[in-house]
């Protein structure tokens, strides 16, 4: 009986392990990137780190939301991104309903948005959803947002570096 | 054995509802006019008789079905308990003896009220008279009704075959007219459930089914109902997903389309399933959980953004660079990937069109882009038997950004001047 139970409690704190790693590991990053949080990437190279952090992941499933898609698959296997863990949808100018709905669901511990954001309310409504079910929303924009404070990091992308302009 | 009868006080017709959700209980079921029969003896390490009792009684609240229920060693007692209720066969009216006579069809018994007027009120009461006397005094159908009240667990099933079509209807009260969807959504959802019971009883996912809204039968114009086909792109085996994906279509279709009269009801039609292999849960994997999650998640993004919106990606075997990939729903699809040279992540569907100016490059748009050193070209053609295509395909480095420009001939015609175009940004 009480190897079952010793079976039983290995087994449980594995899945409890599984799930409370604090951040994904991210070469980019000295920390990582912080999981349940809201996290933005803008400048020229932003798409780069964004496909480098999922190569970096290869188990890690995403969710990459487009306002109108304009990625190329095949290139990001080409940066050795597993193409099979990536769900992408093109929401148009439903991509934040698109987001709450992805995030609700509870499958992906990523979700990539690449639309417009910086409304308030709607980057708390994210940034609720994203600590709910532990999952990191990447935000990736042209501009930094200076003033939204539920974005916990930003990053600015100058070519192949990172620059932590918040949080980190 | 051990026999669980469940007695519907109204609406019989829904007992092949009721039997085929019960199909998750026992593979022994049985059917009458008004009850549903189940033999639980051989179910008892699953689950306890007082589980399997509370289970049921979940399933009659869910589906909003109201039934009497009663359990004893053999049909004939578990029917006479639901119906008459009691806890022993010596209690139990002479009435009953119907039961007893024939379990699965019963009838009133005749010889009841002659059984009364004697002092026999209960089968206590007639299980003490001996048996060499009751020829003499009841007749042959006295000895039948006492020899099956004794030997009631030698009894034939009859066979259930559950319906080849899934049907549910749910009815208002009255014909109503619609003006919110929400006493429609109510309908739909107790419609669903039943469904789902059924299905889940079958081991079955749900992939297409269509919603019948039954209008005014009295209506003065030619339309009765209006048929709503939905195939959902993954199946399903849950009846909040569905829910949410119906609720999101009809709604809509409703605003519209409005109904052109008072509605009686709704029914809800099986079009298509698909086996259910797991519908086991496993305890310490969360695979069908999230298999659950995933089919309702493309659901309701296919459902409101279109069905090409939602997708997964797969290389494909062709050199064209925006062909080179294929939308799919397949996890497992890893298709034909073609070695070329490292590809810009973001692609301008269609290409913009350039024009050369010195050290820049200006779009039609009237973006600028000052050019610092270029590589190339690498050189892309064929496909010859689909419309064909020539390019040269130059790697830009601008002062603000990376770009992938091609030239290519503009016209069809041999011979014809080459364009620019940009196709790509290293973004």
């Amino acid at each position: 009986m009480s190897a079952v139970l010793q079976e039983l409690r290995a087994r449980l704190g594995a899945l409890q392990s599984h799930s409370a790693s604090a951040a994904f590991p991210y070469s980019l990053l000295p920390n990582g990137l912080p999981r349940g949080a809201l996290a933005e990437i803008t400048g020229p190279g932003k798409t780069e780190a964004a496909a480098q952090l999922l190569a970096e992941n290869p188990h890690l499933r995403c969710a990459w939301i487009e306002k109108r898609f304009s990625l190329l698959p095949s290139a990001l296997l080409q940066r050795e991104v597993n193409l099979q863990k990536i769900f992408f949808v093109e929401a148009g100018e439903q991509s934040a309903w698109a987001a709450s709905l992805i995030l609700r669901s509870g499958i992906f511990p990523l979700v990539v948005y690449s639309a417009p954001y910086g409304e308030e309310r709607e980057l708390r409504r994210l940034q609720l959803l994203s600590e709910r079910s532990s999952a990191t929303t990447l935000l990736l924009g042209d501009q930094p947002q200076t003033d939204a404070w539920p974005i916990r990091l930003s990053l600015v992308s100058h070519g192949r570096r990172l620059q932590v302009r918040k949080g980190g | 054995m051990r026999v669980l009868c469940l007695l519907l006080g109204e609406k019989p017709e829904r007992l092949q509802s009721l039997a085929e959700s019960c199909l998750a209980f026992s593979p022994q079921i049985a059917l009458s006019r008004e009850a549903v029969f189940l033999e639980i003896g051989a179910s008892r390490s699953l689950f306890t008789e007082k589980e399997c009792i509370q289970r049921l009684k979940e399933l009659l609240k869910s589906a909003d079905w109201k039934a009497k229920m009663g359990l004893a060693d053999n049909p004939a007692s578990a029917l006479a308990f639901a119906r008459y209720g009691g806890a022993s066969v010596e209690q139990l009216p002479v009435e009953a003896l119907s039961e007893y006579l024939q379990p699965f069809a019963p009838e009133p018994f005749a010889g009841a009220e002659v059984f009364r007027k004697l002092g026999v009120a209960t089968l206590g009461d007639f299980k003490k008279i001996p048996r060499v006397e009751l020829p003499s005094r009841f007749g042959k159908p006295g000895l039948l009704a006492y020899e099956r009240l004794l030997n009631a667990n030698q009894v034939a099933w009859p066979r259930f075959r559950p319906e080849e079509k899934i049907q549910e209807r749910v009815d208002f009260d009255c014909a109503a007219q619609i003006e919110t969807f929400e006493p429609v959504f109510f309908l739909l959802k107790t419609a669903f459930q039943r469904i789902f019971l059924r299905l889940y009883a079958r081991r079955q996912l749900l992939a297409a089914f269509t919603v019948t809204f039954h209008l005014n039968r009295l209506a003065s114009h030619g339309t009765r109902a209006r048929i709503t086909e939905i195939r959902l792109p993954l199946p399903q085996g849950e009846l909040k997903s569905v829910l949410s994906l119906s609720d999101e279509r009809l709604r809509k279709e409703l605003e519209l389309r409005p109904l052109e009269d008072a509605l009686e009801g709704v029914s809800i039609t099986v079009a298509d399933t698909a086996p259910n292999a797991n519908a086991q849960r496993d305890f310490f994997s969360k695979v069908e959980e999230e298999r659950e999650a995933w089919s309702s998640l493309v659901g309701r993004l296919q459902e409101r953004l279109g069905p090409q919106a939602a997708f997964l990606a797969a290389p494909a075997p062709r050199l064209l660079p925006e062909a080179s990939w294929k939308k799919t729903l397949d996890e497992k699809e890893r298709g034909t990937f073609v070695e070329t040279p490292l590809r810009p992540l973001r692609l301008l569907a269609p290409p913009l069109r350039l024009q050369r100016s010195g050290d820049w490059l200006v779009s039609a748009d009237y973006r600028r882009w000052r050019f610092t050193s270029f590589r190339g070209p690498e050189k892309l053609q064929g496909e010859w038997w689909l419309e064909g295509f020539e390019r040269e395909y130059f790697h830009v480095e601008t002062t603000t950004d990376a770009l992938w420009v091609f030239t290519a001939p503009v016209g069809k015609q041999e011979g014809s001047p080459r364009g620019l175009w940009l196709h790509g940004v290293y973004d």
